[in-house]
């Protein structure tokens, strides 16, 4: 590694090219989108959503029969080619496709002269810019492609949470930039700090540091970890998540509450392994202390919340606790427990934001009360259900893949502690089970709302919106009974 | 002689003050260049790195592409500070009350 110079590193991150197979379509389909909106075509512009989503199932063939995962990572490429950025890449496709499901059932609706409606190609130009951030970030093997991607990720999801055109979106856009920008400018001070100890850029590097223990080495990479912690809305980083939930438009939500959690999630669980964080005993401890942190903060503050938005904010923030506890073991098992995890928070949380925004719709406000009783028609025999199925995987009991996730993650834990028989992971075990618990409290109220008894209310779904809602409830149901599928 | 020592304590100099107007300061556009200053900390840090393998100039390009994140971060803060002043007359970050647990 030492006695490389630049023309023989270039040469080295060209012949990793041939593995960007699916990162180059989505660019080519974002210029592609671009030009066919600057077209002077007489066609429905709702139709670009259609494109997107077709271009998307397309990355996904691409991933799963053109792109070659290597069995051996390459130690000095700027890109991990395995099969396990694979699987990850083809669920950020999966959270984009049911992204541009929703906008394109969503925008369906409304009139043609709405306001809002403009701007279809910035939402599909936007939405891919950050699904290529998330592809490239999964696949990083280096700080500098890491640090691009992330904010690849960041710059977009600023301004889709700008685009409901009002005041309060505006201030939670300024809220979110400033976090960002902060946390972004840490990681980035993180990284050159961890330069000038390891004098490498990429991260197997990090897996022969010159003292482990030195307190420059665990503050770097503790502040590297800060803009990851940000974007999976974890715990020192996670004030901005209620305001932006709160006052983003709702599809734009969705998205980046599933797709920038999955991607600094493998990103997270990457670096950590080449720190291999399981003999890093400070690293480990911070981490452990996030992940318990966010999941109090979150679960105690969503017990609280009389708005459904708010309180999928608080429930992600939770969330992320238990995404982190998965990547502090660094063992294939869970590689599996974290990818699966990660598949059943994306398919509740689309699910859920669905049925939120056809709320939203009917009733011109979230709150809990405006669901009561909502789920004794005939209507809702087919989203009903599914609704529950959903809250209830969010919660981890059975017989939903929300309890297999939960499982796994804690079985995972429960190795990591094994190996290095430290109290403390012990301790985040029980506060993680206690959290579980906890969140009962919340979510059960929702399923409680819907189906009370003394009151009778309508709630009409589209015929679209509530296929998808069933899809993916039953989804996560056949999930639970064959969780081989995944694993 | 200038050591490693001094390029950190500048830099780390540098990213405290940087951190310190983003925190505390009420103006949207100083709390920008609280950023740019932490970002140009972490340049300080990488281009004197560098020193250490220079044929391999791995410092210098990471200096760059974080000159252009800088950039690109600029660009979207701007164009949300302009959405901001539409809407609230100022830029003041005090003034952002709208959004709060209610």
């Amino acid at each position: 590694m030492k006695e490389l110079d630049i023309a023989s590193k270039l040469d080295i991150i060209t012949s990793s090219l041939p593995f960007l197979k699916s990162e180059i379509w989505i660019t080519v389909l974002l210029l592609m989108v671009i030009i066919i909106d600057l077209l002077p075509l007489k066609m429905n512009r709702r139709h670009l959503y259609l494109i997107a989503l077709l271009g998307v199932v397309l990355d996904i063939f691409v991933l799963q029969f053109l792109v070659e995962a290597n069995h051996q990572t390459f130690t000095s490429f700027t890109i991990v080619n395995t099969e396990w950025t694979v699987k990850s890449r083809i669920l950020l496709d999966v959270c984009a496709l049911l992204f541009y499901y929703f906008l394109w059932s969503n925008k369906t609706r409304y009139g043609d002269n709405d306001k809002k409606l403009s701007g279809e190609s910035e939402w599909i130009t936007l939405s891919l810019g950050m699904l290529l951030g998330g592809h490239t970030l999964v696949i990083s093997n280096d700080f500098i492609f890491a640090i691009l991607s992330l904010e690849l990720i960041s710059l977009p999801s600023y301004i889709l949470t700008a685009f409901k055109h009002n005041k309060v979106s505006t201030e939670a856009a300024i809220k979110y930039f400033l976090f960002g920008a902060v946390s972004t400018a840490i990681t980035i001070y993180g990284v050159s700090l961890i330069y000038g100890i390891t004098s490498g850029i990429d991260l197997p590097s990090l897996q022969t540091p010159p003292q482990t223990h030195s307190s420059l080495y665990v503050i770097g990479l503790i502040f590297i970890t800060i803009g990851f912690l940000f974007k999976l809305s974890g715990f020192p980083m996670h004030i901005w998540v209620p305001d932006v939930y709160e006052s983003a438009p709702i599809e734009a939500v969705a998205y980046f509450s599933t797709l920038p959690k999955v991607a600094a999630a493998v990103f997270l669980f990457h670096f950590f392994e080449n720190v291999d964080i399981i003999n890093n005993h400070y690293l480990g401890l911070f981490i452990l202390i996030a992940a318990v942190a966010s999941m109090f903060i979150g679960n105690l503050s969503a017990l609280y919340q009389k708005s459904l938005r708010r309180l999928m904010g608080y429930s992600s923030i939770a969330h992320a606790g238990f995404i982190l506890i998965a990547c502090l073991n660094t063992a294939e098992i869970s590689a599996n427990a974290l990818f699966y995890y990660l598949c059943t928070y994306v398919i509740a949380n689309f699910a859920f934001f669905i049925f939120i925004s056809e709320v939203e719709k009917e009733k011109g406000n979230d709150l809990l009360e405006s669901i009561k009783g909502t789920g004794w028609n005939n209507a809702s025999l087919v989203w009903g259900p599914a609704i529950v199925l959903v809250v209830i995987s969010l919660i981890g009991l059975p017989p939903v893949a929300g309890f297999t996730a939960k499982v796994l993650i804690f079985t995972s834990l429960w190795d990591v502690y094994q190996i290095n028989n430290d109290q403390f992971y012990m301790l985040a075990m029980i506060l993680g089970l206690l959290n579980t618990a906890i969140s009962i409290a919340y979510y059960i109220k929702i399923p409680f709302q819907i189906y009370d008894r003394n009151t009778k209310a309508g709630l009409q779904i589209s015929a679209l919106n509530k296929s998808i809602i069933f899809i993916l409830g039953l989804g996560l149901f056949i999930l639970f009974l064959v969780p081989a599928i995944l694993l | 002689m200038v050591t490693f020592l001094h390029y950190m304590l500048a830099s780390a100099f540098l990213f405290s003050i940087g951190l310190a107007i983003a925190l505390t300061k009420r103006s949207a556009i100083v709390a920008l260049m609280g950023v740019e200053l932490m970002l140009n900390a972490a340049n300080i840090n990488l281009v004197a790195f560098n020193l250490k393998n220079p044929a391999l100039a791995d410092g210098h390009a990471f200096a760059i592409f974080v000159i252009v994140i800088a950039a690109a971060e600029v660009c979207v803060a701007l164009a949300l500070i302009i959405k901001l002043f539409q809407y609230f007359k100022s830029v003041d970050l005090h003034q952002l009350n709208q959004l709060k647990e209610k």
